[in-house]
C-alpha cells in the first residue's frame, strides 16, 4: 500500500479510529494487524516472509540471551541469515549478471575455456518491499542483544516493532529499545500529538505530491531523451532529481512519522535540513539519519572506526559507503556512487586537518563566505554524485554529466519546468519554511511579546478550530491540485 | 505546586476565553475563514493555470459537450493552455456558412483527435490544415476538429446527425480508437453507468439506440445555475472534476466505493424512480453494434455528399483484439465503400515510437505524423 494512495487515505482513518475507539489490550493486536494488512497488501505471499524473518530474529534474540557462551557463534548465524535473505532477494540477479558478464569477456577476450552458456540466466525474484529497511532493523536488534541489551520478551511486541507500518517499506530504520519503552509505556492520546501527526502527514503529502512526483517528470524527462538535452536542461535535470529524491524521501519520512504520531508513537527522524550542510560529512549527518547511525553502529565501528589510526580510518569510512552505496541498489552505478562519496568523505576529512593546522586557513575559516562555499560545493558534489545515483547504468551517467559542461542549446526542459507548477509550489514552499522559522524563533509571537497583535494572532492560530480545519481542506485542495495526473511510487521502495 | 509565569497566564486566560465565545462569533468566524480559504485558493489556481481543466457540460441528446468558449488548462497528461472556441470545439472558430470555394473536412473522434494533451496549434487538425493550405492563398481547405474527449463512436455517429451536417462537410473523417468504440454499449445489469447514449442490435439484427440513462439521469443533466456557474467559473470546482478524473482511472478502491454509494443512493430513492426506464436486452458484442454504428454513418455521409473516411489509431502495443478488428474493417470498408487509413505502420516503423506518444495519446509529434499520414491518403483520395 503506498502513503500517497487513495487506499491508505481510506485506511490510516479508520485504524486510527479504532485503536483509539478499542480497549488498551486490543491496540497492539490492531495495530499487528493492521501492519500485516498493509504489507500484503502489495503481495500477500510475502507477508509470510516477514513473519519468518520475525519468528527467526525473535528465536535467535532469546538464544544469544539464554547461551552466553555460544552468542558469538548464534550472532554469526542470525547475521548469515538475515544477510543471506537480503542477497537473495535483492542481490541474487546482480551477482549472476556480474558472473556472467565477466566470464563472457575472459572467455571472448582472453579465450579462456569457461563454460558461458548463451543465454545470460535470470531468477525470477520479485524484490520485497523494505526488505532492506526490516533486514536492517533485525541485524541491529541481535547485535545489540549481543552487545548486552536485554532481548524483547513478548513475542507480539517483537512482530509489532518489525511489522509497524509507518515505517515498516522505507523506514526510518528504528532502535528497538525506543520503540519498546514506548509501547510497554501505553501511549495514550494527546491532542498535541495527533495535531502534530496530521500536519506531518499533510506536509509530506506535499513534498511528495506536489513537488517530489512535479519535479519526477521534469527529471525523467531529462534523463530519458538525453540527446535532446541542452545544457542548462541537463542541469535543470540533474538539480531537480537532488530535489526531487529530498521530497520523495523526506515527503515520505513525514507520512510516516504522522501515522504513528496518531497513535502515540515516535520514530525518529531522517532528515534535519541536508542543504544546509557545508560538507559532504556534515551532510551525512543530516541526510538519512537512520541509516547513516546504523551504517556508524554497524559497520563503521565493528570494522574498527577510527581506532587504527588515519590510514584505517580512511579505508573504513570508504568501505562503510560503497556498502551502502550497494545497500542503495544492485548495480555498478551504486557501488561507484558509495565509493563516490567515501573518496569525498576522505578528502573532506584530510581537508579539514589541514585547515586546522594551516593557521591563515583557520583564520578565514569562521568567516560566512567560507561556509556558504563549503554549502554550494556540497550542492556541486551532491549533483554530480546524483546521475550516479538516477542514471541507469556507468554509459548513461557519462553521457549525463558530458551534457552540463559541453555547451548545446535547447530549453526542452527548462520550458517544461516554466510550464509546470513548479515555480509556484516551490516558491510556497520556501515561504512555509521561511515563515515556520520565524514562528518558531520570532520574540515577537511568543506569549505577553511586546507586539501584542503578533502574539494574539499566533496564539489564535494555534487554538482556533474552525481556522485549523479550513486551512487543512485547503491545503487538501492544493495537494489535489497540484497533483500531477498519476501518483508515483516512492523511489525509496525499490530499495 | 508551580507557579504560572505572565505571559502563561494570559495565554490561558486567552484560551478561556476562546471557550466561551458566543455561537454566533463561532459561526461568524467559520464563514469569514472559510470566505477566505476559498477566495484564497481561486486566486492561487488562476494564477498557477491549476484547475482549469474543466471543459465538459452536460448534454440531454449528447451526453455532454464542450463548454463554448471555456479557457482550458490541461496537466492531466502533457500541457496546454488553450481557449476552446465559441461553438464548444477544440479549434479555431469557423463559420456556420461554407466560403465559396472552399473544401471542409470534418474530424470526428474522441480525446485523440481532441488533442488537450498538446498545444491547439500541434493538434493533427490544425497541422493537417497547415499542410494542406501551405502555399495556396486563399486558403482552399478548412479542418474542423469535432473531437470530444469520452465520446464513444455511436455519439460521434450522433454528432455528425446533430451538429456536423450544417457544416456541409465534403470530407468526413473518424479517427476508430477501440476505447471509444468500447463505450458503444453498456451491461444493463451494472450499477453505474456513464449517462450517454447506448446501442444494441435487436432480435431482428437492427441497429436500436438506447437513451435508458440518460432518461434515467436526467435530472443531472437539465441546466443547473449553480453548477454551470462552477463549472465555467471556479477552479477549486475544477480540481475535484480533474481529481475524480484522475482517481477514477487509476484507483480501483475509488470506483467500488463510487458504486457502493451510487447503490446505497439509489435505495433511498422513490422505487418508481429508480432503474424504472432502463432497458434489459442481452449483454452486447460490441464489434457488430460498431460496425452498423459505422454504417450508419457511411450512409449519412453518403447523403450528406461526404465521403467517409476510417482512419484506425496506430496498434503500435499489439493489441490482438484490434488486430483482428483491423483485419475486419479492411474488408469492411471495401464492402461499404469507404476509406480506410491504419496508422499502425507509419507509427511503428518511426525511429522513436515512444516519441510518438505521451501516456495514452498522441505527443505533438505522433499528431503530426497523423497530420501526415491523412494529408498523403487525402492526396492519393482526391
Amino acid at each position: 500500500m503506498l502513503f500517497n494512495s487513495f487506499t491508505y487515505l481510506v485506511f490510516l482513518p479508520v485504524v486510527v479510529a479504532l485503536y483509539w475507539l478499542l480497549p488498551k489490550v486490543c491496540r497492539r493486536g490492531l495495530l499487528l494487524i493492521a501492519s500485516y494488512i498493509f504489507y500484503m497488501n502489495w503481495m500477500p505471499a510475502y507477508g509470510l516472509l516477514i513473519l519468518t524473518l520475525t519468528v527467526v530474529n525473535y528465536l535467535l534474540g532469546r538464544c544469544i540471551a539464554a547461551w552466553q557462551s555460544r552468542r558469538k557463534l548464534i550472532l554469526a548465524i542470525g547475521l548469515i541469515f538475515n544477510l543471506g535473505c537480503l542477497c537473495f532477494y535483492k542481490y541474487a540477479n546482480f551477482l549472476i549478471d556480474s558472473l556472467f558478464q565477466s566470464s563472457s569477456w575472459l572467455h571472448n577476450k582472453l579465450g579462456l575455456p569457461l563454460p558461458v552458456p548463451v543465454n545470460e540466466p535470470v531468477l525470477n525474484i520479485i524484490l520485497p518491499l523494505g526488505i532492506s529497511f526490516f533486514t536492517f532493523e533485525f541485524i541491529h536488534y541481535i547485535t545489540d542483544v549481543y552487545r548486552g541489551s536485554q532481548p524483547v520478551k513478548n513475542f507480539w511486541n517483537f512482530a509489532l516493532f518489525a511489522a509497524f507500518f509507518p515505517s515498516q517499506i522505507a523506514g526510518p530504520i528504528k532502535r528497538f529499545q525506543d520503540f519498546m519503552k514506548q509501547l510497554l509505556d501505553e501511549p495514550v492520546f494527546k491532542k498535541s500529538s495527533f495535531q502534530a501527526g496530521l500536519f506531518l502527514i499533510f506536509q509530506g503529502l506535499f513534498k511528495k505530491i506536489v513537488l517530489g512526483d512535479n519535479l519526477g517528470q521534469i527529471v525523467n524527462a531529462g534523463f530519458t531523451h538525453l540527446d535532446k538535452l541542452g545544457t542548462a536542461d541537463a542541469w535543470v535535470a540533474v538539480i531537480g532529481f537532488q530535489l526531487q529524491i529530498f521530497f520523495d524521501f523526506s515527503g515520505y519520512t513525514d507520512i510516516g512519522r504522522g501515522s504513528a504520531l496518531l497513535f502515540g508513537y515516535k520514530v525518529p527522524e531522517n532528515f534535519n535540513w541536508p542543504f544546509l550542510a557545508s560538507n559532504l560529512t556534515e551532510f551525512w549527518r543530516r541526510w538519512h539519519m537512520s541509516l547513516s547511525t546504523w551504517l556508524r553502529d554497524y559497520l563503521f565501528i565493528p570494522l574498527g572506526g577510527s581506532r587504527g589510526g588515519a590510514w584505517k580510518t580512511m579505508r573504513n569510512v570508504f568501505l562503510t559507503m560503497v556498502l551502502g552505496g550497494l545497500w542503495h541498489g544492485a548495480a555498478w552505478h551504486y557501488v561507484i556512487w558509495g565509493a563516490f562519496h567515501g573518496a569525498i568523505l576522505v578528502v573532506t576529512k584530510e581537508w579539514q586537518d589541514l585547515v586546522a593546522r594551516v593557521s591563515w586557513l583557520a583564520r578565514i575559516r569562521p568567516h560566512p563566505v567560507w561556509h556558504w562555499g563549503g554549502v554550494v560545493t556540497t550542492w556541486f558534489l551532491l549533483f554530480m554524485a546524483g546521475i550516479l545515483f538516477r542514471s541507469d547504468n556507468m554509459p548513461h551517467a557519462v553521457t549525463m554529466a558530458a551534457k552540463l559542461f559541453i555547451p548545446a542549446h535547447s530549453a526542452t526542459v527548462i520550458e517544461m519546468f516554466l510550464l509546470s507548477t513548479l515555480p509556484v509550489s516551490l516558491s510556497l514552499y520556501v515561504v512555509f519554511l521561511l515563515c515556520s522559522r520565524w514562528r518558531e524563533s520570532a520574540p515577537s509571537l511568543q506569549p505577553g511579546a511586546a507586539t501584542p497583535l503578533l502574539s494574539r494572532l499566533n496564539l489564535w492560530c494555534r487554538s482556533s478550530m474552525p481556522f485549523q480545519i479550513v486551512v487543512y481542506a485547503c491545503l487538501s485542495i492544493i495537494i489535489l491540485g497540484f497533483a500531477p495526473g498519476k501518483m508515483e511510487p516512492f523511489i525509496y521502495f525499490q530499495f | 505546586m508551580t507557579t504560572a509565569t505572565q505571559p502563561e497566564m494570559q495565554q490561558r486566560e486567552s484560551l478561556k476565553t476562546a471557550k466561551h465565545q458566543a455561537w454566533w462569533h463561532i459561526a461568524l468566524e467559520i464563514l469569514l475563514i472559510t470566505a477566505l480559504g476559498i477566495l484564497s485558493l481561486e486566486g492561487l489556481f488562476r494564477v498557477c493555470g491549476v484547475g482549469g481543466s474543466e471543459f465538459l457540460e452536460p448534454d440531454a441528446v449528447l451526453g455532454c459537450h464542450q463548454l463554448a468558449g471555456k479557457q482550458v488548462t490541461w496537466r492531466l497528461e502533457g500541457y496546454s493552455n488553450d481557449r476552446l472556441s465559441l461553438a464548444g470545439r477544440r479549434d479555431i472558430l469557423h463559420s456556420l456558412a461554407k466560403p465559396a470555394g472552399v473544401k471542409r473536412i470534418a474530424v470526428l473522434g474522441d480525446s485523440a483527435t481532441e488533442g488537450l494533451q498538446v498545444p491547439l496549434t500541434d493538434t493533427y487538425c490544425r497541422v493537417l490544415d497547415h499542410l494542406l493550405n501551405t502555399n495556396s492563398k486563399p486558403a482552399p481547405f478548412e479542418v474542423l476538429n469535432f473531437g470530444c474527449s469520452s465520446y464513444s463512436t455511436g455519439q460521434q455517429v450522433l454528432q455528425f446527425e446533430k451538429d456536423v451536417t450544417a457544416y456541409k462537410p465534403d470530407i468526413t473523417v473518424l479517427l476508430y480508437v477501440r476505447g471509444a468504440a468500447l463505450q458503444n454499449c453498456y451491461n444493463p445489469y451494472k450499477r453505474a453507468a456513464e449517462p450517454r447514449p447506448y446501442f444494441y442490435m435487436d432480435n431482428k439484427g437492427a441497429l436500436q439506440q438506447d437513451n435508458s440513462i440518460l432518461i434515467e439521469q436526467a435530472t443531472g443533466l437539465k441546466p443547473h445555475a449553480v453548477l454551470d456557474f462552477l463549472r465555467r467559473h471556479s477552479r477549486i470546482y475544477g480540481v475535484f472534476s480533474q481529481a475524480n478524473l484522475a482517481l477514477s482511472i487509476h484507483e480501483k478502491l475509488y470506483n467500488k466505493m463510487r458504486g457502493w454509494t451510487t447503490s446505497l443512493a439509489s435505495k433511498f430513492q422513490p422505487k418508481a424512480a429508480s432503474r424504472s426506464t432502463r432497458l434489459f436486452y442481452p449483454q452486447q458484442d460490441v464489434w457488430p453494434v460498431t460496425k452498423a454504428l459505422l454504417h450508419r454513418l457511411n450512409k449519412d455521409c453518403q447523403a450528406a455528399g461526404s465521403p467517409l473516411i476510417v482512419m484506425i489509431f496506430p496498434n503500435t502495443i499489439g493489441d490482438p483484439i484490434l488486430a483482428v478488428q483491423i483485419a475486419d474493417l479492411n474488408s469492411f470498408s471495401k464492402q461499404e465503400g469507404f476509406g480506410l487509413l491504419d496508422l499502425t505502420p507509419a507509427f511503428k516503423a518511426n525511429k522513436d515510437p515512444s516519441s510518438l506518444f505521451l501516456q495514452y495519446h498522441f505527443s505533438s509529434a505522433g499528431h503530426k505524423l497523423t497530420a501526415e499520414q491523412l494529408a498523403a491518403f487525402l492526396a492519393i483520395r482526391t
